[in-house]
């Protein structure tokens, strides 16, 4: 990978819709909303920007149709990932080159769905690649929660982690969340209560699994200069990385031949995400974990490096994630408590809370924030900072 | 054996690897000198699942316990347990029937058990 270069790009704007179970509207209404709402954030009107970016799992609507209904009249990049949740780190670093290169200079990358009243990835059955779906369905494998359970599991037998440690992980995300007038989950869970959620497929109870909602949140990225013209302090790409195992399959729940079920994407993200930014795990005063289910916090604070092997349920129980910890992590909630909105709203957060503007959940003095996508076989993260 | 305890794989002609999905070149050396096979359904658990939830339509009996197998042949499939107690990591295993009562399968049984 290249060597970390001089930053050239900043985040400028956040925006959301609310977040609901029901918004009785398109998903085009949201996207557009949350995409003004980051213009807006920003001090920029659609005329100011000249590309939008987004990803789905058949459940959004293409970046043409948002810029279409923000009236964009010179578009320069637009583009549409047909991926799932290793996604949004890996636009905001995609983003970073084409305004390096000049395609764009001033993009909006948006995230929205119905993600409650309409399709709802907890039963969503993975793209239909007959060859690879088939043998999977056939054995009872037949959604999301099941197939990261199975990693879940390995990871279990092979480090001695415990319910204890998927408990922590939901403890600790839902201080934050009710301190986020945002969440959709804001009343403290004890150990007890999470014991008593409903298994769903073990070791994931209701309380492991991310809280679906229909919602958008949206970012706007500019070049450096340009943004420090702008309204806010400039929240700086310092460098982004994806990457994937070997073999990471037909579709993206093939995990046949993923050698490994105790360490995902994560592990080869770590590998690239540090020397690609020029930040070391010790810099990072915020952490923004994808965390579609529980234990994909724990193997994202070790593929990282953030802790050891086997070291990541112990860390949060030691309070370490807390706002007040060594790494606070997933200050909104994450998508277990604030929503799913597929983990665009990981990368919104990390934005708030480099600007201060968390609220409670501000991070006292936090310069660096890293955000990761994805708990599969492909992933993705972003180091973000203070302009210095 | 018969063929209902026998799983179809790919196997490479060049470095002798086998797995279950279907790719047009080797996974593990890119060769395209492939073949299938069937292969006998006995190896060890590497994971499992147990579902307490089904999130079909129409719903699924529950609970029931998907593991991973890697099969002594090479393979990593998934199938079901048909035992009652939870499996164990590295528990030996062998399939026992391509289809249990409610048409999943493969089915998978601690080896040496009943009809195992």
């Amino acid at each position: 990978m290249t060597r970390p270069r001089e930053p050239a790009t900043a985040i400028v704007g956040v925006g959301y819709t609310e977040f609901s179970n029901d918004s009785g509207r398109s998903v085009l209404e949201l996207a557009t909303e949350a995409s003004r709402a980051a213009l807006a954030d920003a001090g920029l009107v659609p005329s100011d920007i000249d590309g939008v970016a987004t990803y789905s799992m058949g459940d959004s609507v293409p970046a043409q149709a948002v810029a279409t209904s923000l009236d964009i009249e010179d578009i320069g990049y637009l583009l549409d990932l047909s991926l799932g949740g290793q996604s949004p780190c890996y636009l905001v670093a995609l983003a970073d080159a084409a305004i390096r290169a000049g395609l764009a200079r001033t993009v909006v990358i948006y995230r929205a769905l119905n993600g409650r009243s309409g399709v709802r990835i907890g039963r969503a059955r993975a793209n239909d690649v007959p060859d690879s779906v088939d043998h999977r369905y056939a054995a009872g494998l037949t959604a999301y929660p099941q197939n990261i359970a199975m990693w879940a599991r390995r990871y279990m037998i092979e480090t001695g982690a415990t319910e204890d440690d998927l408990g922590a992980v939901v403890l600790s995300q839902r201080w934050y969340a009710e301190r986020n007038e945002r969440a959709i989950l804001r009343k403290p869970i004890t150990f007890e209560q999470y014991l008593a959620s409903p298994m769903i497929a073990s070791p994931f109870r209701v309380a492991d699994c991310t809280r679906e909602v229909d919602g958008a949140c949206a970012v706007v990225m500019t070049s450096i200069d340009h943004a420090r013209a702008l309204r806010h302090p400039p929240v700086v790409v310092r460098g982004g990385a994806f990457a994937s195992g070997p073999r990471p399959g037909r579709e993206i729940g093939d995990i046949l031949l993923w050698d490994d079920y105790s360490r995902n994407c994560m592990h080869y993200v770590g590998r690239r995400i540090w020397e690609n930014s020029g930040v070391t795990p010790d810099e990072v005063d915020v952490a923004e974990l994808y965390d579609c289910f529980s234990s994909a916090v724990l193997f994202a604070l070790e593929g990282l490096g953030f802790v050891g092997r086997g070291e990541a349920g112990a860390f949060i129980r030691d309070g370490q994630t807390a706002v007040d910890g060594k790494l606070p992590v997933n200050t909104h909630g994450g998508l277990l408590a604030e929503g799913y909105i597929h983990g665009m709203n990981s990368v919104n957060e990390a934005v708030l809370q480099l600007r201060g503007d968390a609220g409670e959940r501000t991070v006292k003095g936090a310069e660096v924030a890293l955000v990761s996508s994805g708990t599969l076989m492909d992933g993705s993260a972003v180091v973000l900072s203070k302009d210095s | 054996m018969d063929d209902a305890t026998k799983i179809r794989v790919q196997h490479c002609r060049d470095c002798g690897r086998r797995w279950q999905t279907t790719f047009a070149g080797c996974p593990y050396c890119g060769s395209t000198a492939l073949t299938e096979d069937d292969v006998a359904g006995k190896g060890r658990v590497y994971s499992w699942v147990e579902v307490h939830r089904s999130l079909e339509d129409p719903p699924a009996d529950v609970p029931y316990t998907v593991v991973t197998v890697d099969l002594d042949a090479g393979a990593r499939v998934f199938g079901r347990y048909a035992a009652g107690a939870g499996p164990k990591a590295g528990e030996p295993v062998a399939m026992v029937s391509a289809t249990g009562e409610d048409g999943r399968g493969p089915v998978f049984a601690p080896a040496g058990s009943d009809g195992a």
